[in-house]
């Protein structure tokens, strides 16, 4: 019950701002410009793949670490723990929202591209699987960077690099690939290209991205552990 | 009702709070009190679970005190030394958030906004607020749900007379209606107001411990009656010469 009421009111605090509704809605925005002006040009599903994890990537990382690192170092942090509030539901109560946010926008990025069709209820499972996975990414971050400078610098970092190695991949000889779909942004266009795409489900690649969910959980819950 | 165990905080292996036992009693005021960096503010966040002891135990009314244990935290509040607000909120989302949070109605909100003369300023963010004004905040958000014990960390440190006189009364009020108070702070006549007890901590050790008026009494008759005051014992257990 405390858990809901604090996810509702971060939930309010983050669609007040008109930055973080900026980070929202940007992908999806210019998912229908970039698409638009680069019509006619092949690998279109792939492209809108992109532009999902585009979301997902931004939302995730940018809203959550920073929004983390604010919290702590204004030590209104410390405050919330000597509520009623555990650790582990401050972390649930800032995630969930952006969670939220991040399914929004991915959905609006499919939406605005391809309208309401029947790829996209298969596509909501690995939407929530990678949105979750780009969230904990930023709540890492958000956990151990200390200042809010450094945290923003970070969170762009990890984020751009995610995002750009996606259009890097393809274009590199075959063998690398069993590198590169280590990584979670990889694994989010793949799979989901290949939803699009009517080729099933990519297994191995699913595996991959829920063992980054299980790893990535841990991390957080030992973070706790050590600092909080 | 607060009972510390041979309570000992080491950081890198300097201990801070150093094998420091003693309790606390229900309805009480205990002035924790010492110089700079004596161990204060460690002591009052293991008291309330931010901080883990590396050896010992506390306990508060009858509960261990530890990180999960939710009702512990439905009967504490803490004030903290620095005003640790949500800036850019008003004054009434700041109180909305914690209300919310201990399941707390509306009406208590109004009620503490009155008490702390808030309820003019409510829709004030904030960031706006002078010192004095995040500290009524402050302490306004620590009982919003009626704690049985509420921890005070240097509240009435850098405001002007009036505001320390406001807080003092509040301090005394709600004691009078029960709440145990664990309260640090440098002024000395502070203490001799509004304490029952004292416990004096000079580098991480417990100097000194018990009931105020016996304490003072103590230190007269070991000076031959001389007129002492708490300042003048603050001073001989640090090592200064009594003046
Ligand atoms: N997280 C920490 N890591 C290392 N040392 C710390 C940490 N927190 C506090 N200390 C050290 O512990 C000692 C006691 O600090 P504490 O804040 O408890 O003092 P205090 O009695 O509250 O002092 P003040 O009156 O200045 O508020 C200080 O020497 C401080 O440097
Ligand atoms: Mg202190």
């Amino acid at each position: 019950m405390v858990v809901l009421r604090q996810i509702k009111n971060e939930f309010k605090e983050l669609v007040v701002n008109p930055a973080i509704l900026g980070v929202i809605i940007l992908p999806i925005f210019m998912s229908k410009v970039v698409t638009y002006a680069m019509k006619g040009i092949e690998a279109g599903f792939l492209l809108l793949c992109v532009w999902i994890l585009f979301a997902e990537v931004m939302v995730g990382i940018m809203l959550t670490g920073p929004n983390l690192i604010e919290e702590r170092e204004s030590k209104t942090f410390d405050a919330l723990l000597c509520t009623p509030l555990t650790y582990g539901k401050i972390i649930v109560s800032k995630c969930v929202p952006i969670l939220i946010c991040s399914l929004f926008s991915q959905i609006m990025v499919f939406v605005v591209n391809e309208g309401i069709n029947s790829k996209l209820p298969s596509l909501l499972g690995i939407m929530l699987l990678g949105g979750t996975v780009f969230v904990e990414i930023g709540a890492i971050i958000g956990l151990l960077i200390e200042s809010s400078k450094t945290g923003s610098a970070i969170s762009a970092m990890v984020m751009v690099a995610l995002y750009l190695v996606v259009s890097v991949y393809p274009s590199l000889p075959k063998w690398t690939y069993s590198i590169f779909m280590i990584l979670p942004s990889v694994e989010v266009v793949e799979v989901m290209n290949a939803l699009i795409n009517s080729q099933g489900i990519l297994w191995k690649e699913v595996g991959l991205l829920s063992a980054w969910f299980v790893i990535l959980t841990g991390a957080i819950f030992f973070i706790g552990k050590k600092k909080y | 009702m607060i009972e510390l165990k041979q309570v000992t905080k080491r950081f890198k292996n300097k201990a801070v709070v150093n094998n420091v036992s003693y309790s606390i009693k229900e309805g009480e005021i205990f002035g924790l009190i010492g110089p700079n960096g004596a161990g204060k503010t460690t002591s009052i966040r293991m008291m309330t679970a931010l901080l883990e002891p590396t050896e010992g135990e506390i306990y508060i009314n009858g509960m261990k005190v530890a990180k999960n244990n939710k009702k512990l935290f439905e009967q504490i509040g803490v004030v903290f030394e620095l005003p640790n607000l949500y800036r850019k909120s008003s004054i009434r989302k700041n109180l909305k958030i914690f209300a919310d949070l201990y399941g707390v109605k509306d009406s208590r909100i109004d009620e503490v906004m009155e008490d702390f003369q808030l309820t003019d300023k409510q829709d004030m963010r904030v960031e706006k607020l002078s010192k004095g004004w995040k500290q009524r905040v402050l302490i306004a958000r620590a009982v919003l749900h009626n704690p049985k014990v509420l921890f005070l960390d240097e509240p009435t440190s850098g405001l002007d007379p009036n505001t320390q006189e406001l807080i003092r009364r509040y301090i005394e009020k709600i004691n009078q209606n029960g709440t145990t108070i664990v309260i640090t702070t440098h002024d000395m006549n502070e203490v001799e107001r509004l304490c029952h007890s004292v416990g004096f901590m000079y580098q991480g050790n417990l100097a000194k411990k018990g009931n105020l008026k016996e304490i003072i009494q103590e230190y007269k008759e070991a000076n031959k009656g001389a007129d002492i005051s708490l300042a003048n014992i603050f001073a001989i257990i640090t090592g200064g010469e009594l003046s």
